[in-house]
Parts: structure tokens; C-alpha cells; sequence
């Protein structure tokens, strides 16, 4: 597997990419480059590294047991270390430094463009800490900083697709009127038939691009919950299965929740700016999620004809049909900081947006907190509507 | 001797006078204190039917905290038309009578009865209960029972009184008033508010953060080449708006609303 190192012109220090500075950081010499001379430096490395990737074909990489992991060398230490699949940045388990799997995202995976990570680690857990403040039935002692050291900062892959349709809308339109006169009320309902036609342009509909089979990004917690080499029995097989299931629906919902991003900051892809943090590689093609794409542009496109029809009390669309004319396709990378933690023997995601810092995940829950504040409500519901009923019956 | 024979005879004249007025003041028993009154103009009563009398309405007003106000055959009443205003200028406007009470008139001449409740103890008479009462206090009636209407009138007020209508419960004591009929509706309103926090926390804590966040306005453009709007029908209708009517309450006088029946 051919890997790159972004190491500092001046000391030969591992360059990051800080999310703060926008711009990448030597942590021993505390030298600072922007990311068009970091680029420029290692053009010719990155370059190498996607002929390497093409002359080996994977040769080196050695499948492990369970077929989906892979190992590769660290060009900093030497060392023999072992990931996912899809991975295609992380730091060495060894010398913890950060390493670029440049083949990962080369030919046909080579990301359109990559939202660079503004929001720093420390400004990350600051931020889940934050909105843990506002919760007020987690378990004691669940939000502190120490808890949340091991968070990482995560380039996920997503699909981005622009679309312009041609779209025809027919729909029935009522207006009521309604008036008093003596003692009768009169409604007077007028019908109409609304017909509109148009181009609709639709732009950055993003679908996640890692696949339900991955397993990369939750290894861990699959692991301690069972690991595929365990695998004896057709009922372990069942349990496994389930798991990694259930594991793929909190990534893909965990992938959506933090959603949305301002993708007018994103940049062209270049390899740098994964130095230091961990990225995902897609393995989902356009065909893969064009289904869902085609079913979400449908639905805006009705959507917006049917916002075009305005003044009526009741609008009911009666015909819809529309046309792709253009439709254009972006493989692009986002920053998500990503966090897992164990509560009672439930290991729980939890992603925070690497450039706006929302939030998303399932959060431990003290239920007999919950509980006693649940039946504080129902007391002063009960009392409130005693005093309701003392008013009124 | 003539001036003497005239003043023995005035004397024997004032003394007839003295002996007769006597008599006439013995006919008429009556008893009036804080908690009940029975005013007996005819007689109607023995004595020992009074004392009786007088211990069943002290012992109901006891039970009812209510006054008790009895009139046999009374003198001056016309009846129906103006025992109120008796009850009201003998009874209602001295001061002990300002309290909840109850009055039983009986006509004799007429074969008559009345009763009538005033303040809080109205409430406790509804129309079923006046009926009851004077179901009860004609039979007494018919067969002269005097006693026996007073006591069956007695004991009908304390049972009233046991078991109070929805009216005076809400009267007596508001709050015990909902709390009997209406604790079931309070007690399901705070199920499903403790039951609605608990499953909503619950659920943000499941799914903290905000599905569907795609801006659809911001990330679209709408060009139309078409834009029309046809003109298909028109129907009217209409309804008659029944207008709902008020009710009005009676009241007597200065002493609140009275409720009550003949018999």
C-alpha cells in the first residue's frame, strides 16, 4: 500500500493541517505553511504515490483474515499496521504519526473537492460539552473533557449532485370565503386548476457515499462487541450480522445527522488535508445512491412548482412529471469529528460537524432523573388542570 | 254600695280578662332561638309533640349547621304568596336567622304545605329532592301527623344533607367538588404530560440533532415557462347559526336564592 508522509521542510516533523489556522502546523518546530506550498511541496510525491498505487494493484496489500481489513507500512517507523478497507488517512498505532494511504483516494476515487476541518479538537469537545450542558438528565459525571480525549477528526466521503429538470405541475386550487348575514353563515369555495412548467435547477443534495458493509469507522466498537474471527456458529453468524446492521444504521444516520455544511467553502481535493486526521474513502457508486438522489430531487422539484402557486386556502396536485436535462456529479470529502463512548455496555456514536459544530448522536440517558422530572410535569399538569377545572365546571 | 258593687264588679271583670288573655296565650306555643324556631299558632302540637319537636330540629341543625324554621298554621301568612316575606321580616332580617335555614310551613284551613331551603342550603334541594320531600310530608299531611311531618321534614333535610347534589358539593368546597367527579380527566392530562416529557426527552437523547436539514430554497433556482391559473367552479353554502340562549337565575331578597316545593 502506497503511503505519504507530510513531514516539515524544517525539522522533518510530521506536518497537520490546524483547522484553526487553516494552514498546516509542524507541532515540534511550530513552522507554519499554507496548504499551496504544502501542495506544491509534495506534487511530485503525491504523483509517485498514485503510480506506486497503480503498479502494485494491492500487491503488497495482504487481505486479513476476516477479508476486509489491510495492512500497510508506516513510512515513519516501519511498523506493520493494520486497517479498514475504506480507510485512507490515519496515524500510526506505533509512532502515532499521521499517515496518508495516497492510493485509497487516487483514479477513480479521487474526491472532486474536500471541506477543510474548521473546527479545532478542542473547540469540538468544547462544543459537545456544551450542548451536554443543556442536557440535564445524563448520568453524573458522563461530560467531562478527559472522557472525550479520544475523539477524532474524520473526512467522510459523500456524493453531491446538482440537477436540472424540466417539470410540469397541474393542481386543483381552492379559495373559501366565508360571511355572516342574520344568523346564516354563507362559504363560498372557488375552484381553480393551477398549471405550471419549468426548469428547476437543484443544487449540493448530498448522499453519503460509505457503504452499509463498511465497518471502518465503528472497527472498534465491533470488535469489543464480537469480532468476525469468533464466528463459530451459524447463531454467531446471525448475532454478527445483526450488529454490524445495526452499526451501519447509526453511521448512515450519524453521516446525515450532521448535516448540513456550507459547501461553498469546500476546495479542490488535495492529499494534505487529511494530513492528521483519518479519512474514508467511498464505496458506494453513483448507482449505488442515485435511487435515493432521484427519489429526493423528485420530491424537491414538486416541491418547488408547487411553491410557485400561492393566494389559495388549499392546493392538491393532480399531475407531476419532470425531466432530467443536466445533472452533475461531485465525490466530495466532510469534516466530522467523531467520538464513541461505553454506557452500560452500549457503545454509542456520536459525530459532531467538523466546520459548524452541530451535533449529533445518541446521548446516555439517567432515567431516574428523567423519571422524577417526568413526574414533577404530571404533578403541576394535575394540579393545573384541577385549578382549570375549579374555573370552568 | 253602688260604687262598690261596680268595683268588684270590674274587679271580677279584670280577672275574668286576666284569666281568658291566659288562656289565649296558652293556645299559642312558640320557641325561637339561634339554631331553630317553631312557631305552633293553633296548637297543633302537645306539648310533649313540641318538646319533641323542638329536640329533632336542634339535633338536625346540629348534624346540618343549618336553622330550622317550623310554622303550624300561621297567623297574618297568606300562604305561598307572602310566607317569604314573613320568613324574611321575622326571621332572615333579625340576626340570628342569616345563616343557611329551612322552613316548613303547613296550612291547615287549606290542607296545604310548603317547604323551602335559602342560601346554601337551596343547593342542596334539587328537584328530585323537593319532589321526595313532598311526597313524604303529604302523606303526613293527610293524616294530621303534625308531629310526624316535622320529623320526616327534619330527617329529610340531614339526609339531603348527607348526600349533597353536584350543585352544593361545588358550592361547599370547589376544589373537593372536582377533585370527586373529575379526578379520573386530571389524573390522565397528568399521565400524558409526564408521559409525553418522558417519551420526548427520551426520544431527543435517542436522536440528538435534526434529520432533513437540506435548505431547499437556498440550494435552488425555479425558472417557469408556463404560469396559469383557470378558473374552473364556483358553490356557495350555507348554515343557520342557532344563537345560544341565556339563563337567568331567581333570588330572594337580601338572603340568596331559596329552592323548594309544595306538598
Amino acid at each position: 500500500m502506497a503511503t505519504l508522509n507530510y513531514d516539515c521542510p524544517a525539522c522533518g516533523g510530521p506536518l497537520k493541517f490546524n483547522p484553526d489556522k487553516q494552514k498546516f502546523t509542524c507541532e515540534y518546530c511550530l513552522s507554519e505553511f499554507d496548504s499551496k506550498t504544502v501542495q506544491e511541496m509534495y506534487a511530485q510525491q503525491e504523483k509517485k504515490v498514485d503510480a506506486e498505487e497503480i503498479e502494485e494493484q494491492e500487491n503488497r496489500a495482504r487481505k486479513s483474515e476476516d477479508g476486509e481489513a489491510v495492512i500497510y507500512t508506516c513510512p515513519t517507523c516501519g511498523a506493520e499496521v493494520m486497517t479498514s478497507a475504506t480507510t485512507a488517512a490515519t496515524h500510526c498505532f506505533y509512532c502515532n504519526n499521521p499517515v496518508v494511504l495516497g492510493g485509497r483516494l487516487s483514479g477513480e476515487y479521487t474526491p472532486d473537492k474536500v471541506l477543510p476541518f474548521v473546527l479545532t479538537k478542542d473547540k469540538a469537545i468544547e462544543k459537545f460539552l456544551a450542548m451536554c450542558k443543556k442536557r440535564h438528565f445524563l448520568p453524573k459525571g458522563f461530560a467531562s473533557k478527559e472522557r472525550f480525549q479520544k475523539i477524532s477528526g474524520v473526512y467522510f466521503p459523500y456524493w453531491y449532485v446538482d440537477q436540472q429538470k424540466e417539470a410540469q405541475l397541474t393542481a386543483t386550487c381552492k379559495k373559501v370565503r366565508r360571511w355572516r348575514s342574520g344568523n346564516t353563515e354563507y362559504t363560498e369555495t372557488s375552484v381553480y386548476k393551477a398549471e405550471r412548467a419549468g426548469s428547476v435547477i437543484i443544487k449540493n443534495v448530498a448522499e453519503s457515499a460509505l457503504g452499509n458493509d463498511d465497518d471502518g469507522m465503528l472497527k472498534d466498537v465491533q470488535k469489543e462487541k464480537m469480532d468476525a474471527k469468533n464466528i463459530k456458529t451459524e447463531a454467531d453468524r446471525q448475532k454478527y450480522n445483526a450488529l454490524k446492521k445495526q452499526q451501519a444504521k447509526q453511521l448512515g444516520d450519524m453521516l446525515n445527522g450532521v448535516h448540513p455544511y456550507d459547501v461553498s467553502k469546500m476546495q479542490p481535493f488535495a492529499m494534505s488535508y487529511l494530513s492528521g486526521f483519518t479519512a474514508e474513502k467511498r464505496d458506494l457508486d453513483k448507482a449505488d445512491v442515485k435511487q435515493n438522489i432521484d427519489a429526493r430531487m423528485h420530491q424537491y422539484a414538486e416541491q418547488l412548482l408547487k411553491d410557485t402557486i400561492s393566494g389559495y386556502d388549499s392546493v392538491n396536485v393532480d399531475y407531476f412529471n419532470e425531466n432530467t436535462e443536466l445533472e452533475a456529479w461531485s465525490y466530495g470529502l466532510l469534516p466530522v469529528w467523531v467520538t464513541t463512548y461505553n454506557f452500560k455496555d452500549e457503545i454509542l456514536p456520536f459525530a459532531i460537524n467538523g466546520q459548524t459544530g452541530k451535533t449529533y448522536g445518541k446521548l446516555p440517558l439517567n432515567p431516574a432523573k428523567l423519571a422524577a422530572f417526568s413526574a414533577l410535569i404530571a404533578a403541576i399538569a394535575f394540579a393545573l388542570s384541577m385549578l382549570g377545572g375549579m374555573l370552568f365546571l | 254600695m253602688i260604687a262598690k258593687t261596680a268595683k268588684r264588679l270590674s274587679a271580677l271583670a279584670f280577672a275574668l280578662v286576666l284569666i281568658f288573655g291566659s288562656v289565649t296565650v296558652c293556645f299559642a306555643q312558640s320557641f325561637t332561638n339561634s339554631q331553630y324556631s317553631i312557631e305552633d299558632s293553633k296548637n297543633l302540637l302537645t306539648e310533649n309533640e313540641f318538646e319533641q319537636a323542638k329536640q329533632k330540629l336542634e339535633d338536625a341543625n346540629k348534624k346540618t349547621g343549618w336553622q330550622f324554621i317550623v310554622l303550624l298554621d300561621p297567623e297574618k301568612v297568606v300562604f305561598n304568596d307572602s310566607l317569604k316575606d314573613y320568613y324574611e321580616e321575622n326571621y332572615y332580617k333579625k340576626k340570628d336567622f342569616e345563616n343557611d335555614s329551612v322552613v316548613l310551613a303547613i296550612n291547615v284551613a287549606l290542607n296545604k304545605g310548603t317547604f323551602f331551603a335559602n342560601g346554601d342550603a337551596a343547593a342542596y334541594i334539587d328537584d328530585g329532592r323537593v319532589n321526595e320531600a313532598g311526597v313524604k310530608l303529604r302523606t303526613d299531611l293527610d293524616k294530621q301527623d303534625y308531629i310526624g311531618a316535622i320529623n320526616d321534614f327534619a330527617d329529610k333535610m340531614v339526609s339531603f344533607h348527607d348526600s349533597p347534589t353536584a350543585e352544593a358539593e361545588k358550592r361547599d368546597g370547589k376544589l373537593g367538588y372536582v377533585l370527586k367527579h373529575y379526578w379520573w380527566a386530571f389524573a390522565l392530562i397528568a399521565l400524558i404530560a409526564g408521559g409525553a416529557t418522558f417519551g420526548i426527552t427520551a426520544g431527543k437523547y435517542k436522536y440528538n440533532g435534526k434529520f432533513n436539514t437540506y435548505n431547499l430554497s437556498e440550494n435552488s433556482q425555479t425558472n417557469l415557462s408556463e404560469k396559469q391559473d383557470i378558473f374552473v367552479t364556483k358553490h356557495t353554502t350555507s348554515r343557520v347559526i342557532q344563537s345560544s340562549s341565556s339563563s337567568g337565575s331567581r333570588s330572594s331578597g337580601g338572603s340568596g336564592g331559596s329552592r323548594g316545593g309544595d306538598f
